[in-house]
């Protein structure tokens, strides 16, 4: 099976199926995933910038809480359109973008934070914006 | 120029760095909030945390303050016939005058233990912001097409 199949198949699923045929299925979702993200981003934010000692670690509720909205709210965006999607440049771009800060964050994880490890982090989640921005016009 | 923005690649860069300024703005009150509500944080007082935060939710702002204006005046007549859109306006002005009035008043306080007054002006805060945020996203969604 082609990746392009699975999400044909994603796409018509039960759950696709009924977050596509709904008026407010997808605006619903869109918003949460933005308010998600609002509110993810401070916690990411400054966990990185350092205005606060421990502050990475005093956060991590709020972090966790929000990648897993975050998550889950953009899964259901996805699989509600999959083919639309996997066919974006600018989502491509963006799942590589996400992969790269996985990656990141498993290369740094419990090290003594480091100014370029912020700087590196923080570069990576702005471009996620604009990738994602970009899969509306692109 | 303000057709040149409409067009072209301009309006979804200056989106996203309205979305990251958003994230500025909003990400760091809601942490106040957060705090306020008893939700972690707690080994730092509500003043010291606020004002830590401060300088952050002011650059969120400045940002969708320079950026919000430019999109808003790249299409004047989508925005001002887009229900969602004067919604927005209408909460984002709520908004930031309960910041810049109740949230502040309530920021002050250096104990560690908050009370329920603080917590009922966190949990305002917090519905505010969301919903400036839920009715932007809803601009989209909610354009009235003139043919």
């Amino acid at each position: 099976m082609t990746i392009l199949e699975l999400c044909e198949r994603i796409q018509d699923t039960w759950v696709s199926r009924t977050i596509s045929g709904s008026t407010w299925g997808y605006p619903a979702l869109g918003a949460l995933h933005v308010l998600a993200i609002a509110l993810f981003g401070g916690a990411v934010l400054i966990s990185h910038v350092r205005v606060l000692e421990n502050a990475s670690h005093d956060v991590r509720w709020i972090r966790r809480a929000g990648l897993t909205l975050v998550v889950l709210t953009g899964s259901l965006l996805f699989a509600s359109g999959a083919v639309g999607y996997y066919k974006s440049f600018s989502f491509r771009v963006k799942m590589v973008l996400l992969a790269l800060i996985a990656l990141h964050t498993i290369a740094t994880y419990r090290q003594r934070p480091r100014k370029l490890h912020s700087a590196i982090a923080l570069t990576l989640w702005a471009a996620v914006i604009f990738a994602a921005r970009g899969i509306a016009f692109f | 120029m303000a057709e040149f923005i409409k067009q072209s690649w301009l309006f979804p860069v200056i989106q996203a760095i309205h979305i990251i300024g958003l994230m500025m703005l909003v990400g760091t009150i809601s942490l106040v909030d957060f705090r306020l509500l008893g939700i972690g944080m707690r080994r730092h007082a509500v003043a010291d945390l606020a004002s830590a935060l401060a300088p952050w939710t002011t650059r969120g702002l400045l940002t969708v303050l320079m950026t919000g204006p430019l999109l808003f005046w790249s299409d004047l007549t989508r925005y001002l016939n887009n229900p969602a859109f004067v919604l927005k306006m209408g909460l984002l002005g709520v908004a930031l005058a309960a910041h810049f009035t109740l949230h502040r008043s309530v920021v002050r306080d250096g104990a560690r233990r908050t009370a329920p007054g603080q917590k009922l002006a966190a949990l305002a805060s917090l519905i505010l912001w969301s919903s400036v945020v839920l009715a932007g996203r809803a601009i989209a969604d909610f354009d009235i097409h003139i043919a």
